[in-house]
C-alpha cells in the first residue's frame, strides 16, 4: 500500500476510479477494518454473501487514509466512495478500534455507522464504545446471522424509510418513548427492533446521525445488552430521533 | 433389462472391494464405472468424513463456528473453508514459535498480545480446544507464571497438531469426494444400461 502522500494519491485516484465504476450505487459498501487477516477473510466473506461491497484494511491507519482522513490530503474528492457501513475490530496494535470510532466521529465521517467487533465481552468495554456512537458491538465468532441483522436493521430500513416517511410520521403518536421531549420515530417493520442512523448516502435525513443501539434481538446470544443512553445528536435541531425498543424494556 | 440388473449387482461387488482398496477416482479412470456405481463409494467416503466431523464436535477440539464457515461456503467461494484454515495454520504456526521465543525471555506482556491474536483467530473458525488452551496460557501469562506458561505451551502445540492433522484428514475426504464426483462426470455414462455394456464384461 502507499507509504508516501504522492504515490498515496496516485494509488487513491486509481482505486478510486475502479470501486467508483464497480460500485452499484444500491450496493451497501462496507469498510472493514481488523488486523487478523483469519478474521478479515472471514467478515469479508460475510459480508459478500449478504450481498455488500467490501474493502478490508488491516489497521485504523490504513482505514483513516482509506477515507481519506489521514494527515496527507488527498485531491481526491472521497464523497462517491461511499463508505455506508465501517466495521472494525476493537483489539488492534497501534490504533484500537475505539480510537478510529472517536476519530471518526469526530471528522467529516460521523454520519457513517461503526460497528465495533470484539472476542471481549467486557461491559466497560461496550459501554464505551456505544457511548463514543458505536452503531452496534459485535462479540467474535461474527456469525453469519449478526451481519444480516446489522444490514437488515440499518439499511434495509433506510431505504424503505425515505420511500414511507409519511408512514413513519404517522407512527409517532403510538410510539411513545422515554423521554417525552424527543420525539421518536420506530421502524415500520415491527420485527426489526433496533434504532439505526442513516447511513451517508441519506446524509439529507433529518434523523439524528448518533443514537445507538445495543445489539439485540431476541434470538441473538452472543452481543450483550446495554442501558439505553441516548447520546447527544449533532444537529440538535433535528426534529426526530429513534430510540432502541430494547432500551425502553431495561 | 434384468438380466443387466443381474450383471450389475455381481460385478458391483468386485467393483466396491476395490473402490476400498485403490481410492475412488483412480478405480473411476480404470474401470470406467457408471455414475450410480460410483455413487455408492461417494456416500460412504462422506460418511467417513461425517463421522470425523461428529468426533471432533463431540471432542469439542471444534465447535459451532466451523459450520458457520462450512455456509459460508459455496459454488461462488468453493475453497473458502480450507482457504481461511489455511491461512490460520501459517498465523498459527508463527505464533507458536514466536511464543517458543518469548517464554525463553519470560517477556509475558508481549505473549499476552500473541495470545489474544490466537484466541481471536481460533474462535473465528471454531477451533475450540486450541482457543481454551490459549486462554489458559493467557492467564499465566499474565500472573508472570512461568511454568505454567511452559506447561499451557506444550499442551497447546499438542491441541494445535491434533486440530491440523484432523483438519487435513478432513480436507482430504473432501478433494477425494471432488475427484470423484469429477471422474464420475467424465465417464460418459448417464443411465446405467446400454452405453457401458462392453466394459461390463471386462469386470468379471
Amino acid at each position: 500500500m502507499a507509504r508516501n502522500g504522492v504515490f498515496s494519491r496516485r494509488w487513491r485516484a486509481e482505486e478510486f476510479d475502479k470501486l467508483c465504476s464497480s460500485l452499484d450505487s444500491d450496493e451497501v459498501h462496507v469498510l472493514a477494518v481488523d488486523d487478523s487477516l483469519v478474521d478479515r477473510k472471514v467478515i469479508e466473506r460475510l459480508l459478500k454473501i449478504t450481498s455488500c461491497k467490501v474493502t478490508t484494511v488491516d489497521s485504523g491507519r490504513r482505514a483513516l487514509q482509506f477515507l481519506g482522513l489521514d494527515e496527507q490530503e488527498s485531491s481526491v474528492g472521497f464523497d462517491a466512495l461511499k463508505v455506508d457501513m465501517i466495521i472494525t475490530d476493537y483489539c488492534m496494535p497501534g490504533m484500537t478500534g475505539y480510537e478510529l470510532l472517536k476519530k471518526i466521529k469526530g471528522s467529516s465521517f460521523r454520519e457513517i455507522p461503526v460497528v465495533i467487533m470484539s472476542s471481549e465481552n467486557v461491559l466497560a468495554r461496550i459501554d464505551s464504545c456505544l457511548e463514543e456512537g458505536a452503531e452496534d458491538f459485535l462479540l467474535k465468532p461474527v456469525k453469519l446471522s449478526d451481519v444480516k441483522r446489522l444490514k437488515d436493521y440499518m439499511f434495509s430500513e433506510d431505504r424503505s424509510r425515505t420511500e414511507a416517511k409519511g408512514m413513519n410520521k404517522r407512527k409517532l403518536p403510538e410510539t411513545s418513548s422515554d423521554d417525552p421531549s424527543t420525539p421518536t420515530t420506530l421502524s415500520p417493520s415491527p420485527s426489526i427492533d433496533m434504532s439505526s442512523t442513516p447511513s451517508s448516502e441519506s446524509s439529507s435525513s433529518p434523523f439524528s446521525p448518533r443514537t445507538f443501539s445495543s445489539s439485540i434481538s431476541a434470538d441473538s446470544s452472543s452481543n450483550s445488552t446495554v442501558s439505553s443512553m441516548p447520546s447527544s445528536p449533532t444537529s440538535p435541531g433535528s426534529p426526530t430521533r429513534r430510540l432502541k425498543i430494547t432500551g425502553q424494556d431495561l | 433389462m434384468l438380466n443387466n440388473a443381474a450383471h450389475y449387482s455381481k460385478s458391483g461387488q468386485h467393483a466396491r472391494r476395490r473402490l476400498t482398496q485403490y481410492g475412488y477416482p483412480q478405480v473411476a479412470a480404470k474401470t470406467g464405472l457408471p455414475l450410480w456405481m460410483l455413487g455408492l463409494g461417494v456416500e460412504r467416503l462422506r460418511a467417513d468424513m461425517n463421522r470425523l466431523l461428529a468426533l471432533l464436535f463431540h471432542q469439542g477440539v471444534l465447535d459451532e463456528q466451523y459450520l458457520q464457515l462450512q455456509q459460508l461456503q459455496d459454488e461462488s467461494s468453493p475453497n473458502f473453508v480450507s482457504e481461511v484454515v489455511n491461512i490460520y495454520f501459517q498465523e498459527s504456526e508463527k505464533l507458536l514459535r514466536n511464543l517458543r521465543f518469548l517464554l525463553e525471555f519470560s517477556d509475558y506482556k508481549k505473549m499476552g498480545v500473541h495470545l489474544n491474536q490466537f484466541i481471536g483467530s481460533s474462535s473465528s473458525i471454531g477451533a475450540k480446544r486450541v482457543r481454551n488452551v490459549c486462554v489458559a496460557f493467557r492467564v499465566a501469562s499474565e500472573q508472570n507464571n512461568r511454568l505454567g506458561c511452559l506447561r499451557a505451551l506444550e499442551l497447546l502445540e499438542h491441541e494445535y497438531c491434533y486440530l491440523k492433522n484432523k483438519l487435513h484428514e478432513l480436507f482430504q475426504f473432501r478433494a477425494t469426494d471432488r475427484a470423484a464426483k469429477t471422474a464420475s462426470s467424465y465417464s460418459q455414462v448417464s443411465s446405467p444400461a446400454l452405453k457401458q455394456k462392453p466394459k461390463w464384461r471386462k469386470l468379471g
